[in-house]
């Protein structure tokens, strides 16, 4: 059985977002909701001070609390490893994004009508990806169809990773930050990098069990640590 | 003469013929080459204008160097008699276009003698029909043919396509090491009908990534694991031929598939019985099922009716708001019905337009809002009352403090209706309601995990156990008022469905029982499943942890007692039950109140200490907002009023002195500081994600919001004053037998 997870290179990231960008246009997300986010912060104070960026995706927890507390089950870890939301089933009742300590769920607060960066001259969203249209082992899991009222995050690209690719993010980083392969898989690449290098679990300490590994030293809690950009002016839903 | 005349005539064909002569080799110069372009001199075809080109064949799958007839049917738009005709691989005017550089094999064409790719005519009269016949390449794949009509003149290159080409799937998939796909179920050809199973098995050396169900070209299944099966109702296709086709794409982008042709053949039903049929039965039922009613009942009552209609002067007081509805009271009633109406408006506009009417947004980047909001607050602030209400009157039963006998009914009704309003606030929340029947259908699987699921079945538990509680007790009266009250004895009547005289003491058992459990569970339910609901989330800084539960069955029964003292002030006033209602009642439950207040802001001292100590910096943060912060103008303000109400509760117990006004106006400010201590809880922790990397966010309740929320209040007093006007909301035959007798002490 496979189990999928990540390991991100922290070394290598340059914050240019193109992941964002990329899981954006991939998984068709509007206005407003970043299923993969880079975080551009300043870490310790003057002089001793630096610009740190951390991409920032679910981190698809094998012992997931939002899969727990989820009232209707909409949210679940597939067989392969990965976490994802059952779009037909959501009540939109956001527990889920309540006891998720990563921020990364995204609820449709209104019907998608603007897109983020670009608008291509029509409301709705941009394209149609029929992958997203199909149903996954029986659920309707997949990104790109984003109902009003309903819980949306990342899918690991579920719909990329049927047909054997790599998700959006891993796909498109010019950097080659994102290992992407199977956890249980001891000659994976990814197994490989976590063997090899430093790396680190985000709040692990909570007892999630994160599939996203960080390769990197793991972040100093004596150090304060103060976002860059502060976004919420520019996104008004 | 003669010869000279035919010399003459000779001479002006002489030209003709010469012009006529390389159209003949056109025929040539097409042949075999793919191309258009050639030359014919400047006049060996006319002017095409717009002529068709389709082309057609009896099938669009071959095996691999299976024959194949192509029809090429060409109409309109040719002036003259001369019309070359082509088949070619690609549209583009290349050499590669002859359909054998595509692996295909021209076996017969047009002229019958020939196997080349063009077929000229010199006798076109506007219409033709052409057939060649060819061998399918020798390998998997997909292979289009085109036919496209030429007009060669000038020598420029002049010609129509016919661009919709055949499409044809040669062999069984797309090339070596493809899926192979056979349909095992239904056979070929079958004739079916109901709900038929396909089933179909792939092999493949690599891993599928799916398997796509189609009929007649549309995908109707798709399966990414074994066993790739199907469940098709036929019924939803015509009946006649269908093709049914199975295609697995593998990991690597190849595919293969397999296609069968079946018939269904279904009964044809009569359509579904339209709905105004079904509206005028059901009409009808209920028609006749209200006049069968009425008829038993004007039976029942005639039997009754020998009796004499007294009712003494305790009675008539105490039936005040059955007996009699001033002006104010019609207009109180108005006013209620009017939020309840602008409620239900405002909840339309929310579910039309989405949750984004209201202030929530999702918590962390970019939206850094809060993901709840007063919704949930309203949820549990209705909840510790509903909670605290059903406690007060099952300790009145079991703890048997009849003194306060009085208000048991009223504090049961509060409970039901403010547990009403604890669920639909949690709809109003939702942001897909029209699911909320997927809580029941997956409760089995849930129930283990979810706290939400266990909220849902507290409220389900106390709804059954507080509408049992109230609708048993409440039916002696109803009884006995039966007769007294010919206004009401219709609906009082039928409540009664199966009373007898005799049950009295059979119901005084169960409520007995009932009100024990009631007592049991609440320490499990208030002070447990809902706190829980907060106290077991990690992911969230300051919720986690023990106190959650103490503290909020603190808080619910707290709540519950302000908002009981609040009713029955109010309603003691209104329908003046200053001599059923002794201000005993008041002064107990304010001495209560100012116990459960002090002990409450005890709670709130324990909880802040321990954050500001040496608590991890994310539940530090918490307190900072709450003591220092964006919130400190929310929470200081709560202790403030809280304190207050204690000094004020207090003080009039130990000084002996007591004020009605005074005491209403305390647990009215309780009642609020709750609500807004509760907001306290939920919104800052949302706000102050645990991850450092977010920024804090802001949540600012909208004007939908607070309409929602007002509007739960204004449904609650509506409820209450209908059911206060319809139902004895005071123990009418309770009061009588307990007249006289001495005040019990309450304990807080």
């Amino acid at each position: 059985m496979v189990r999928y997870g990540m390991a991100i290179d922290l070394s290598r990231c340059m914050g240019c977002r193109a992941c964002v960008e990329a899981c954006k246009v991939e998984n068709n997300t509007p206005k407003g909701i970043f299923w993969m986010w880079v975080f551009r912060y300043e870490e310790g104070t003057y002089p001793d001070a630096k610009v740190r960026y951390m991409p920032r995706l679910c981190m698809h927890c094998d012992s997931a609390p939002c899969t727990k507390v989820c009232p209707v089950g909409a949210r679940f870890t597939r067989d392969d490893g990965a976490v994802v939301t059952d779009v037909e089933r959501c009540i939109g009742c956001r527990y889920c994004e309540v006891a998720c300590p990563y921020g990364v769920n995204y609820f449709n607060w209104k019907k998608p009508s603007e897109n983020q960066y670009y608008d291509w001259g029509r409301t709705g969203l941009p394209y149609r990806n029929p992958d997203h249209e199909i149903k996954y082992d029986g659920r309707m899991v997949s990104g790109g169809d984003h109902f009003v009222g309903v819980m949306g995050k990342c899918t690991f690209c579920v719909h990329r990773v049927a047909k054997g690719l790599k998700p959006a993010c891993a796909a498109n980083c010019p950097v080659n930050v994102f290992t992407f392969g199977d956890l249980d898989d001891p000659d994976s690449e990814v197994s490989k990098v976590i063997g090899e290098k430093e790396h680190f679990r985000l709040q692990a300490e909570l007892g999630t069990e994160p599939k996203v590994y960080y390769l990197g030293a793991p972040l100093d809690p004596r150090k304060p640590r103060k976002p860059l950009d502060l976004v919420r002016e520019e996104v008004d839903l | 003469m003669r010869r000279a005349r035919a010399l003459l005539i000779l001479a002006f064909l002489a030209p003709i013929i010469v012009a006529i002569a390389p159209s003949i080799d056109a025929y040539q110069n097409g042949a075999g080459s793919g191309m258009q372009q050639y030359d014919c001199g400047s006049s060996c075809h006319v002017t095409l204008g717009t002529t068709v080109v389709v082309v057609s064949a009896p099938s669009l799958s071959v095996d691999k160097g299976g024959g194949v007839t192509v029809t090429v049917e060409v109409s309109g738009g040719n002036s003259g008699p001369i019309l070359g005709v082509m088949l070619v691989s690609l549209l583009e005017p290349v050499p590669e276009s002859i359909p054998t550089a595509a692996g295909w094999t021209i076996t017969a064409d047009p002229s019958g003698s020939g196997t080349d790719n063009y077929y000229e005519m010199t006798s076109y009269s506007g219409s033709a029909t052409l057939q060649w016949s060819l061998t399918a390449p020798q390998t998997d794949g997909i292979f289009t043919l085109y036919a496209r009509v030429h007009h060669g003149g000038g020598g420029e290159p002049q010609y129509a396509n016919g661009v919709t080409g055949l499409t044809f799937t040669v062999g069984t998939g797309g090339g070596p090491g493809a899926p192979v796909v056979e349909i095992i179920s239904p056979s070929d050809g079958a004739i079916v009908e109901g709900v038929i199973d396909v089933n179909a098995t792939v092999q493949s050396t690599v891993p599928i990534a799916y398997v796509t169900l189609q009929i007649d070209g549309v995908v109707v299944g798709n399966s990414t694991s074994e066993p790739f099966g199907w469940e098709v109702d036929t019924a939803e296709y015509a009946n006649g031929e269908h093709t049914l086709n199975v295609t697995a794409y593998d990991t690597n982008g190849s595919f293969g598939y397999d296609e069968i042709t079946v018939n269904v053949d279904n009964l044809v039903v009569s359509k579904a019985i339209p709905a105004w049929v079904l509206m005028t039965a059901g009409g009808i039922a209920v028609v006749l099922g209200a006049i069968a009613a009425v008829h038993f009942l004007r039976k029942t009552r005639k039997e009754a009716g020998a009796r004499e209609v007294v009712l003494d002067p305790t009675e008539t007081e105490l039936l005040a708001p059955l007996l009699h509805t001033s002006p104010k009271g019609y207009l109180f009633l108005a006013i209620s019905l009017l939020g309840v109406i602008f409620f239900f408006a405002i909840w339309y506009y929310q579910m039309a337009n989405g949750l984004v009417v209201t202030g929530m947004r999702d918590y962390g980047t970019p939206l850094m809002g809060s993901p709840w909001g007063i919704y949930i607050v309203n949820f549990i602030w209705f909840v510790g009352i509903a909670h605290g209400g059903i406690v007060m009157s099952a300790a009145i039963r079991v703890m048997k403090l009849e003194k306060y006998r009085p208000i048991a009914r009223m504090a049961e009704l509060l409970t039901v209706v403010t547990l009403l309003l604890a669920g639909l606030s949690i709809v109003m929340d939702m942001g897909r309601p029209d699911r909320l029947f997927k809580m029941v259908i997956y409760y089995g699987d849930r129930v283990t995990t979810s706290p939400l699921v266990w909220d849902l079945t507290v409220i389900m538990i106390y709804i059954t156990l507080s509408v049992a509680y109230l609708y048993l007790l409440m039916r002696e009266d109803l009884a006995y008022l039966r007769d007294k009250l010919p206004k009401f004895r219709m609906l009082y009547g039928l409540l009664l469905f199966g009373y007898r005289e005799d049950e009295k003491a059979k119901i005084e058992q169960i409520a007995w029982w009932i009100a024990l459990t009631l007592l049991v569970i609440v320490f499990l339910l208030s002070g447990g499943v809902i706190p829980w609901l907060f106290g077991l989330i990690a992911a969230q800084a300051g919720w986690f942890g023990a106190i959650q539960g103490p503290m909020y069955l603190n808080a619910a029964l707290a709540s519950a007692l302000a908002a009981v003292i609040v009713m029955v002030g109010t309603t003691r006033r209104v329908f003046r039950w200053e001599k059923h209602i002794s201000v005993d009642i008041f002064r107990g439950m304010g001495t209560a109140l100012s116990v459960l207040v002090i002990l409450y802001l005890w709670f709130t001292l324990h909880e802040q200490l321990t954050y500001q100590y040496s608590a991890p910096s994310s539940e530090h943060d918490i307190s900072d907002s709450l003591l220092f912060g964006q919130y400190a103008l929310l929470f200081w303000p709560v202790v403030a009023m809280l304190l207050g109400s204690f000094v004020y509760l207090a003080a009039s117990a130990l000084a002996k002195r007591f004020s009605y006004v005074g005491t209403l106006a305390a647990s009215s400010v309780v009642l609020f500081a709750f609500w807004v201590k509760r907001f306290l809880i939920v919104i800052p922790s949302l706000t102050h994600p645990r991850l450092e990397l977010y920024p804090s966010g802001i949540y600012f309740p909208t004007w939908v919001e607070y309409s929602l929320v007002l509007g739960t209040v204004a449904i609650a007093v509506f409820l209450i004053a209908v059911f206060v006007k319809l139902f004895p909301v005071m123990e009418v035959k309770g009061a009588r037998r307990t007249a006289g007798e001495g005040a019990d002490t309450k304990e807080a």
